[in-house]
């Protein structure tokens, strides 16, 4: 039989403020808080020795948030944190794969420019677990939610164009998905005085040392024109 | 605003002089001013400023908000139209004038283009002033001499088919009552004028108009004024970006490719860019609806199996491309009367500011692309979309990093593209305890865009001027440099031509007569 965990009042009033936060857990920074809210005899390494022996007795874990910068996540050792605090599937220890994702951006895109009309989420979703390409531990954790969040992804990309129907959402491919067009305004980017480091010292009256008439900086523009 | 006022007034400085600009300056930062007010901020004497402000309005550069202008008032205030100015910009551009070249006028093309540039040049003309300097350049330049025995019936031919293509209007007279001074505030109150104006009445609702489409052969009346219809001389070039971007945006597949810029460009270059289907297909095909889905040919024999079936799935493939851009998601590309119902008689028009305004955004996210990364789009696009919200939401949507989205953010924010207003949840208004939320205003962004527009335009002429006082001192020198120097001057030219496509693009308001 194990035996029995031994707790002083300090350390269940640290439990128990933790236990609260419930799949969302709570930070450091605010279980410390609220434990100076109660009691005016803690410190922080008083807080973390107490921490410390929660951990070890498997009473509480920490998990990695997404948004949570330095800060971990305190919550009850069989808690699941939720997906607000963890991110989606996509994310493995509140870290966003990209290369992962853009491994999927690439399969979806390729059945779709290969199918001849507007695909599901579902039958995404197909491709994707047929793909072989999902690792086995998130495979259980993709569903319609996270497929919704890789296509809206794709869809601020303007790669896909999506069709909402009372039936659901529709998708495909756009057909300018490399995006060749629209580049009227991409010529005030060949300008240098777009990101030019100088452009608040710039002075058509020649007065400064920076000026459009002697600007090197168009010494680019020219030399291609004299290649 | 500082560069886009230097930019318009180094625009109207270089065509019509450095006390017209000056003119222009005064009303940009006193918007509603009259000729006194004009004389004393720009120290010019008032026959000076009369005479510009007359050219001025030649041009459509100025404009006035009194209806009845007919009778003299005492205070007549003028107001800049900034559209008619930078396009000034734009109507340089070969491609506007390549535009009427297209056209199948035959020796009517030398003469129209001719025709045309100088009424830009000059902003209203009459035929007899146009006669005038075409005979005055009869012996200079080559493409005239041979119509010289027929000028005079070309040129009212010119004015006549330019006019039926909507490229030049009848203007009215410029009034040049409107610049009376007057000595004392007792002779300006509730009096009408006794002078006589002098203004040629030109009454419009008289003249005859001439019938779509047909060559008029009615003389027109040489004192009547034309102008350019500014307009029509911007839907040239917003033709060829539409026509691009619909091809791009629906009609990629090699079946559509040669179709889909043809239905738009017939529909958009047909009068008040609508046209009925029949005359849409007779436009492409040559034929119209029935003789497509007749089983006899033009010439009255029978169609060969192929012919049948090449006309049965051009119709076909005309009316899916039709149907599709009419249930286009976004909006109607091409609107019609009845729904999508498509018969010989159906009206359909080009839905031309919503395609715009798509062409606009487009180009903008190919900008936004090309100048801050891939991923700045996603963001861009989010945050138009839900006009505010927090980095966490941005991270969510657009699969990024929280790190990678705020330095997207604060890259587009730099530039003034994009907001960020910090909102403290405690009273120490500690960073940490602080909900950011992000947003875009996009008209805020647009004059951001067009301001930075507006400088390099403005550097790119300054820089021009210089390599050409370069060109020219190298000329006389006679150095072995000249060529190099005319490429040069070539290239900040071009470089110069694509910028003034971006500020068109950028502009919001519509160009007026």
């Amino acid at each position: 039989m194990a035996p029995k965990i031994v707790l002083l009042p300090e350390e269940k009033m640290v439990l128990e403020i933790i236990l609260q936060g419930g799949s969302n857990g709570k930070r450091k920074t605010e279980t410390l808080r609220e434990m100076r809210r109660r009691t005016k005899e803690v410190t922080k390494s008083s807080l973390e020795n107490v921490l410390d022996k929660l951990k070890n007795e498997k009473l509480i874990k920490e998990v990695t948030a997404q948004t949570a910068r330095n800060d971990k996540v305190l919550m009850g050792f069989d808690f699941k944190p939720s997906k607000e605090l963890t991110g989606s599937a996509w994310y493995s220890d509140g870290v966003l794969d990209l290369d992962f994702v853009h491994q999927l951006f690439d399969i979806v895109a390729e059945y779709l420019s290969s199918a001849s009309r507007y695909c599901t989420e579902k039958t995404i979703l197909d491709v994707l677990q047929q793909s072989g390409v999902l690792p086995a531990d998130i495979r259980d954790n993709v569903g319609d939610e996270e497929v919704a969040q890789l296509m809206n992804a794709m869809r601020l990309d303007g790669v896909v164009t999506v069709k909402e129907q009372d039936e659901g959402r529709f998708y495909s491919l756009v057909v300018d998905a490399q995006q060749h067009g629209g580049r009227e305004l991409a010529s005030l980017l060949e300008t240098p005085c777009y990101h030019c480091p100088v452009r608040m010292r710039c002075s058509m009256l020649q007065v400064e040392d920076v000026c459009p008439q002697r600007c090197e900086y168009f010494n680019g523009l020219l030399a291609g024109a004299n290649r | 605003m500082l560069y886009t006022t230097r930019l318009l007034e180094r625009i109207v400085s270089d065509r019509l002089g450095k006390s017209a600009a000056d003119i222009i300056v005064s009303l940009l930062n006193n918007p509603g001013s009259n000729t006194e007010d004009l004389s004393r901020n720009t120290g010019l004497a008032y026959n000076v400023i009369r005479q510009l402000m007359l050219r001025l309005m030649q041009h459509g550069m100025i404009v006035f908000d009194d209806p009845r202008y007919i009778v003299v008032t005492p205070n007549i205030y003028f107001h800049l139209f900034v559209p008619n100015v930078m396009n000034r910009l734009n109507s340089d551009r070969d491609d506007a004038i390549n535009e009427l070249e297209r056209m199948r006028w035959s020796e009517l093309n030398r003469i129209s283009s001719r025709v045309f540039q100088m009424i830009l040049d000059k902003g209203r003309m009459t035929v007899a002033d146009v006669l005038e300097e075409l005979r005055k350049l009869e012996g200079t330049v080559p493409d005239l001499e041979s119509l010289s025995m027929d000028l005079e019936r070309l040129t009212q031919q010119a004015f006549a088919n330019l006019s039926t293509k909507g490229f030049i209007v009848r203007a009215e007279t410029v009034d040049k009552g409107l610049f009376r001074i007057y000595k004392s505030k007792k002779e300006t109150l509730g009096r009408k004028s006794t002078a006589p104006t002098k203004r040629v009445a030109v009454n419009l609702a008289e003249m005859d108009e001439t019938e779509e489409g047909e060559t008029s052969t009615t003389r027109i009346d040489p004192t009547v004024l034309f102008t350019v219809a500014t307009d029509s001389l911007m839907r040239c070039m917003k033709l060829d970006i539409i026509t691009s971007m619909v091809a791009d945006l629906f009609f990629a597949g090699p079946q559509y490719r040669d179709l889909s810029p043809s239905l738009v460009r017939a529909i958009l270059e047909a009068p008040g860019q609508s046209l009925t289907l029949d005359g849409l297909c007779d436009s492409l095909f040559g034929k119209t609806v029935m003789e497509l889905q007749s089983t006899v040919d033009t010439t009255g024999s029978r169609k060969s199996e192929a012919e049948k079936t090449k006309d049965m799935s051009d119709l076909q493939k005309l009316r899916q491309m039709i149907k599709f851009m009419i249930n286009w998601a976004d909006f109607s590309v091409i609107q019609t009367e009845h729904g999508s119902a498509l018969h010989e008689g159906t009206q359909l028009t080009i839905n031309m500011a919503d395609l715009w305004e798509h062409a606009r955004g487009r180009a903008f996210d190919q900008f936004i692309r090309l100048g801050y990364g891939r991923e700045a789009v996603r963001v861009w696009r989010f945050v138009r979309e839900k006009k505010q919200t927090e980095l966490k939401q941005m991270a969510d949507a657009c699969l990024l990093p929280a790190k990678e989205v705020s330095a997207r953010a604060h890259a587009l924010m730099n530039d003034g593209l994009m907001k960020m207003q910090s909102v403290p949840r405690t009273t120490d208004h500690a960073p940490g305890r602080s909900l950011y939320i992000y947003s875009i205003d996009e008209e805020l962004a647009l004059e951001c865009l067009l301001e930075r527009a507006a400088e390099s335009m403005l550097h790119l002429l300054v820089r021009v001027e210089s390599e050409m006082a370069r060109l020219r001192e190298l000329t006389v020198e006679g150095s072995a440099d000249i060529a190099a120097a005319k490429k040069s001057v070539a290239a900040i030219h071009r470089a110069s031509t694509r910028v003034s496509l971006a500020l068109f693009m950028l502009d919001v308001t519509e160009p007026k007569v």
